[in-house]
């Protein structure tokens, strides 16, 4: 047993993976809050880091769905996330109307809905063979269209107060939201590193025929990633409007574009077939930070979302390059 | 002659497209009351010529095996350019006004081919933060929706004729039409399809990837703002957010007209074609007597179906071949 020898070069690689994965993230957090607490005092508070926390929840859940989909390979994409987040937002409050006893069957409605849709999506994708990328993307004009024809556009109906709860806190300061979110991550990640199916997943996002050959059924692999994304995007939606506590029209999709990178950020490669949940919510407090820095330093609207774009160029220039062709 | 030019359209990979908007322009023409005559087929081609400059724009990017998500911001960022330097405060002419709203244009477009070309970014995510910038900018330079341009460019636009014959607002699309094919014969136009195939092969056949890359993201952006300008001719003023859905919609055109995502197929006639049928759609869904609220979701099922169509047809064309070869 002579380990020995490559023990430094495993410890050093193992060291360089988290590096990637834990340390530039957690590194770029505390670099968005030095940066913010020196624009406006009380940025880096105790308090205000708990408020951006829990607001980053959202995004923390329409990436943990990105990534089921994006891990399942093929590249992969899932661009109507944000949409089914907006359309479980609105259709919650709507069945319940005011409710709390028609709470259990709001939440199953919203959700098989969506998954008839992230069905809908694979069956694109797998069956007829359209990319991804466009199957979703026009998925998501579909949604945003049933959902302005379910509500009619105007929401109706309460919330109820248990979902309401969600942005109160549980312990300590801690809210609701935050401890959800944290359950869902801890759980998908289980369920990708431990079951069966969780590791078919990053198999066939791997390498597809392999995979068959290994005896998978790559085909019901594949739907379940895009169902399983859908189901987790309904899921976010729940707990925006129980955070936010009213929901309008359109009100999640701008987390579809920015699921993306803070999958990439939390070290899921586009390609397919690696990566982790737990990073990825680094991913999504990197953006949501952002977002609150270039607010409360007070900048109008056009500004703030010049800076973003930019930021972001920066950011995946940092995380996403291709190779050269020339190797 | 003609049985060999029913040869081509038979082969051609643009036939469900052709068939979908002959369809539904019939079904339009019988159904809706007053869409036959030549005011409203008039107002029809103006109102689907921005949409279609920038289907035309974005065939060239797809061809290369790229995305362009920021075709909408740009749109936005030439309109607030051009309204406001037009604006008392600038008081420009329409000319210089449109000319450097073109440069904005071209900005962005070099921005564009420099980061997925040059940078190797992934051109989804590159294309979605560079429309970021371009719609911050817009909005930076007009919050709000307001003021006016030219009247009298609206009405060249809307119902000029050139030389009796000739809509004014078709130069958008004949112009650029033309050009694309004098692009694709020229050696460029070669290299444009061989990135789209095979990036690797071509590179190491000799062909700058990086700037063919560049190039077509530049047409791509011009054609934003082109499309852009003829959006003026229709609704003469300025609004930040007035291109922001046009990204979608050009996308899903294009790739009902057959340009693959793919890269390497497809070409500007079938996303123009593209951008009619989804045109032709909007009028079909408005005319049904539909309550407001279903329209969305009419239009995206028929879209949705478009593709579907779509892709099913060019997989029986490609089993076909290969039967044929052996």
């Amino acid at each position: 047993m002579s380990t020995s020898p490559d023990t430094p070069g495993r410890l050093s690689e193992l060291l360089s993976a988290s590096a990637r994965r834990y340390l530039f993230p957690l590194f770029l957090i505390v670099l968005l809050f030095a940066v913010g607490h020196s624009i406006t005092g009380g940025f880096a508070t105790l308090g205000n880091i708990n408020n951006l926390l829990t607001v980053s929840c959202i995004l923390a859940v329409a990436t943990f769905a990105q990534t089921f989909v994006i891990l399942a390979g093929d590249s992969g994409i899932d661009l109507s996330v944000g949409s089914i987040m907006s359309m479980s937002a609105l259709m919650v409050p709507t069945i319940c109307a005011g409710e709390a006893s028609r709470l259990p069957q709001a939440v199953i409605a919203s959700i098989l809905v969506a998954a008839v849709f992230g069905f809908f999506n694979a069956a694109g994708v797998m069956l007829i063979g359209i990319p991804s990328l466009v199957m979703t993307f026009i998925m998501s004009a579909v949604v945003d269209g049933f959902t302005l024809s379910y509500t009619m556009g105007q929401p109706t109906g309460k919330i109820p107060d248990i979902l309401l709860a969600l942005g109160q806190p549980a312990f300590g300061g801690v809210r609701w939201i935050l401890v959800v979110t944290l359950i869902i991550a801890i759980v998908t990640e289980l369920y990708l590193r431990t079951t069966r199916s969780g590791q078919s997943i990053f198999l066939v996002g791997n390498n597809r025929r392999a995979a068959a050959l290994c005896g998978i059924n790559v085909r019901n692999t594949v739907f379940l990633a895009y169902m399983l994304c859908a189901v987790l995007a309904a899921l976010g939606g729940i707990l925006l409007v129980g955070y936010s506590g009213s929901s309008i029209l359109k009100m999640a999709n701008s987390n579809t574009m920015l699921s993306v990178p803070a999958a990439v950020i939390g070290g899921v490669n586009l390609s397919g077939g690696e990566g982790n949940m737990l990073s990825g919510f680094l991913g999504a407090i990197i953006f949501t930070l952002l977002t609150n820095l270039l607010v409360a330093a007070g900048l109008p609207n056009g500004v703030r979302i010049l800076i973003q774009g930019s930021a972001l160029l920066v950011i995946l220039f940092v995380y996403t390059r291709d190779r050269k062709l020339r190797q | 002659m003609s049985k060999r030019l029913l040869s081509r359209l038979a082969n051609s990979p643009q036939l469900p497209v052709i068939v979908l908007a002959v369809a539904f322009f019939c079904w339009n023409a019988l159904t809706l009351r007053g869409f036959f005559t030549p005011a409203s087929l008039r107002e029809f081609l103006n109102l689907m010529v921005p949409l279609g400059c920038l289907t035309i724009g974005s065939s060239m990017v797809l061809v290369t095996g790229g995305l362009d998500l920021s075709v909408g911001a740009v749109v936005c960022l030439v309109n607030v350019t051009v309204i406001t330097l037009m604006g008392k405060n600038y008081g420009f002419s329409l000319a210089a006004a449109i000319g450097v709203g073109m440069l904005a244009a071209l900005g962005i477009g070099l921005l564009n081919g420099l980061v997925v070309g040059y940078l190797r970014i992934n051109a989804l995510l590159a294309t979605f933060a560079t429309q970021s910038v371009a719609a911050g900018a817009a909005l930076w330079i007009m919050p709000r929706p307001g003021g006016r341009g030219s009247t009298a460019m609206v009405k060249w636009f809307k119902s000029g004729w050139l030389a009796g014959v000739i809509p004014t607002s078709a130069l958008f699309l004949l112009i650029p039409l033309v050009i694309w094919y004098l692009i694709r014969a020229t050696p460029f136009g070669v290299w444009l399809y061989a990135v789209g195939q095979d990036e690797q092969k071509a590179f190491l056949s000799g062909i700058r990837t990086r700037g063919v890359k560049l190039m077509a993201y530049v047409f791509s952006a011009l054609m934003a703002g082109l499309g852009s300008i003829a959006l003026l001719g229709n609704i003469g003023g300025g609004d930040p957010n007035v291109g922001m859905s046009l990204t979608l919609s050009a996308m899903a055109s294009t790739v009902i007209g057959g340009v693959s995502l793919a890269g390497g197929e497809g070409d500007a006639l079938g996303a123009l074609i593209g951008a009619v049928f989804f045109n032709l759609i909007i009028y079909t869904v408005f005319g049904a007597n539909l309550s407001v609220f279903y329209q969305d979701l009419a239009t995206g099922l028929i879209i949705l179906l478009g593709i579907v169509g779509m892709t099913l047809y060019k997989q029986h064309n490609v089993r076909k071949r290969r039967d044929f070869t052996g």
